[in-house]
C-alpha cells in the first residue's frame, strides 16, 4: 500500500503538486486522470523517487520513501515509463535479467525468473530481439516484465496507452486486471477515457496540481462531475 | 642511397613513436573518460563544470607544440626539477589529448537519453553500475569514430617530439638526412610509414564498426 500525505512538489519556483493526499490500495488499480499538466506524472515520479518532494510524506509498505535504499525502493516500486525507456543495447531477455544481476541474483536464477515473467506476458518468443525491433505494445510488455522481475509490491504506469492501438490496449487491460487480482498494487496515470473506463476501480481526478475528485465505484460516478465528464465525455 | 643501412635507426624511431603514442593515448583515455563523465549533463556540478571547462579550454587552445615546449623548458625551470624529455613530452601529449577526449566522452554521454538514467534509477542501479552497464556502452557507439580520430591525430602529433630531441620516427629521418644529405627519399619513407600506421588504425576502426564490437544498439 502507498499512502501519500500532503505532498507538495515545487520545481523552479513553480508549484507542480499542491498538498496532494491519496492512497493506493493492495490489489486495486488506482487511476490518476486529468488533462495534460495536471500533475499526474509528477505524482507517480514522486512515488518512485524520481521527483523530490518539497513537503509531506510518502509511505510505501509502512516505510518512509526517503528511508529506503535504491535497491529497497526498486524492489518495492516498479515504474513503467510512458516511452518505456528499455535499454537499447540489450535484448529483451537482457533487459529483464540485468536488474536482477544488479540485486545480486545469479544468472541462472535471473534467467529463469525473467523467462517465466516474459512467458506470462506472451513475450517469450522475443527474448533475443532488441527493443527497437518490437512494436509499441510489445515494448510496453517488456517494460512491465522488466519491472515485475524485481517482484515489486507496487507497479506504476505513466500514460500506458499513449502509444498503443486498441488491441494492445485491451491486452494491457487484461494484464493489469490479472496483476491486481494477484495482489499487486497498481497506479496508473492516464488521459485515455476509454482505457480508464475499462480498468475503473479507484479514480482520482487531478487539476492544476491538486486532487479535486475521488471515486471508487463506477455506480457512483454520477456524483463526481469531473470524473463522469472525463469518462463519459 | 641505401636506406636499409639505417634499418635499426628507423626501427628505433618507430618504437619510440609507438611508446609515446601508447603511453599518451592510454593516459589521455583514462583522464579524458573520467573528466568526461564528471562533466556530463547528469553528473556535473557547477564547480566541476567550471574547472573541467577551463581545463579543456586551455588544453585545446594552446598548440601541442607550445605545450611540449612548456613541459620540457618552462615547467622544469619553474620548479627547479630535471624532467626527462620523454616524460615531459608524454605529459604534454596527455594534457593536450585529454582535453579533446574529455569533450568527446562528455558529448557522447550527453547523447544518451535522460530516460536511460531514469530507468536505471527506478531499477535500483548504483551510479557506477549505471555508467558501466548502461550509459557508457551506449555512448561508446557514438564516440568511437571521434575517439579513433583523436588517437590518429595523436599518433601524428608525436612527430613534434623531434623538436625536443626525442629520437622518434621523424627525428630518425632527420638524423639520416644529416648524414646522407638527401631528404627526398627519407621524408617520403617517413611519410609512408605514418600513412601505413594511419591506414592500419582506420582498418581496425572499420573492422570494429562492422563487427559492432562496441555495442549492439539496433
Amino acid at each position: 500500500m502507498v499512502i501519500i500525505d500532503n505532498i507538495t512538489v515545487q520545481l523552479q519556483n513553480k508549484i507542480i503538486l499542491n498538498n496532494v493526499s491519496c492512497k493506493l490500495s493492495i490489489g486495486h488499480i488506482t487511476s490518476f486522470i486529468g488533462l495534460s499538466g495536471a500533475g499526474k506524472t509528477t505524482l507517480l515520479k514522486s512515488i518512485v523517487g524520481l521527483t523530490k518532494i518539497s513537503d509531506g510524506s510518502i509511505m510505501i509498505a509502512d516505510q518512509e520513501l526517503l528511508q529506503l535504499s535504491p535497491l529497497q525502493r526498486a524492489q518495492n516500486v516498479g515504474y513503467v515509463f510512458q516511452n518505456f525507456n528499455l535499454f537499447s543495447h540489450f535484448t529483451v531477455l537482457q533487459n529483464c535479467i540485468d536488474p536482477l544481476l544488479i540485486v545480486g541474483m545469479n544468472y541462472h536464477d535471473a534467467s529463469t525468473r525473467a523467462r517465466d515473467i516474459l512467458d506470462q506476458l506472451q513475450m517469450l518468443d522475443f527474448v533475443d530481439v532488441y527493443p527497437s525491433q518490437l512494436s509499441g505494445g510489445q515494448q510496453q510488455r517488456v517494460a512491465i516484465a522488466r519491472s515485475l522481475c524485481l517482484q515489486p509490491k507496487i507497479l506504476l504506469l505513466d500514460e500506458p496507452t499513449a502509444s498503443l492501438d486498441p488491441i494492445n490496449t485491451d491486452i494491457l487491460v487484461q494484464i493489469l486486471k490479472k496483476l491486481a487480482a494477484n495482489g499487486l498494487t497498481i497506479g496508473v496515470s492516464s488521459q485515455d477515457m476509454s482505457f480508464v473506463s475499462k480498468i475503473f476501480d479507484k479514480v482520482y481526478f487531478m487539476q492544476a496540481g491538486k486532487i479535486v475528485e475521488f471515486c471508487d465505484s463506477i455506480e457512483e460516478i454520477k456524483n463526481n462531475v469531473l470524473i463522469s465528464q472525463f469518462i463519459v465525455g | 642511397m641505401n636506406l636499409s643501412a639505417y634499418f635499426s635507426l628507423i626501427c628505433q624511431g618507430i618504437v619510440m613513436t609507438f611508446a609515446a603514442w601508447i603511453c599518451a593515448g592510454l593516459f589521455s583515455l583514462i583522464i579524458g573518460t573520467l573528466l568526461g563523465i564528471l562533466s556530463c549533463r547528469r553528473l556535473a556540478t557547477s564547480w566541476s563544470s567550471v574547472i573541467i571547462r577551463t581545463y579543456t579550454f586551455i588544453a585545446k587552445g594552446i598548440p601541442a607544440y607550445v605545450q611540449i615546449l612548456i613541459a620540457y623548458f618552462v615547467i622544469p625551470a619553474a620548479l627547479g626539477l630535471k624532467i626527462p624529455a620523454f616524460l615531459a613530452a608524454v605529459g604534454a601529449l596527455v594534457f593536450c589529448s585529454s582535453g579533446y577526449v574529455t569533450e568527446i566522452v562528455r558529448s557522447g554521454i550527453n547523447t544518451v537519453s535522460v530516460g536511460q538514467w531514469d530507468a536505471c534509477f527506478v531499477l535500483g542501479y548504483s551510479m557506477p553500475a549505471t555508467l558501466r552497464r548502461i550509459i557508457l556502452p551506449q555512448a561508446l557507439k557514438n564516440i568511437m569514430p571521434a575517439l579513433f580520430g583523436e588517437f590518429e591525430q595523436l599518433l601524428k602529433t608525436t612527430s613534434l617530439l623531434a623538436t625536443i630531441g626525442i629520437t622518434e620516427l621523424t627525428r630518425s629521418g632527420m638524423n639520416i638526412i644529416s648524414r646522407e644529405l638527401n631528404p627526398i627519399p627519407v621524408y617520403c619513407m617517413v611519410a609512408c610509414i605514418y600513412l601505413i600506421f594511419s591506414g592500419v588504425l582506420q582498418l581496425v576502426m572499420i573492422y570494429i564498426e562492422r563487427k559492432g564490437l562496441y555495442g549492439n544498439n539496433r
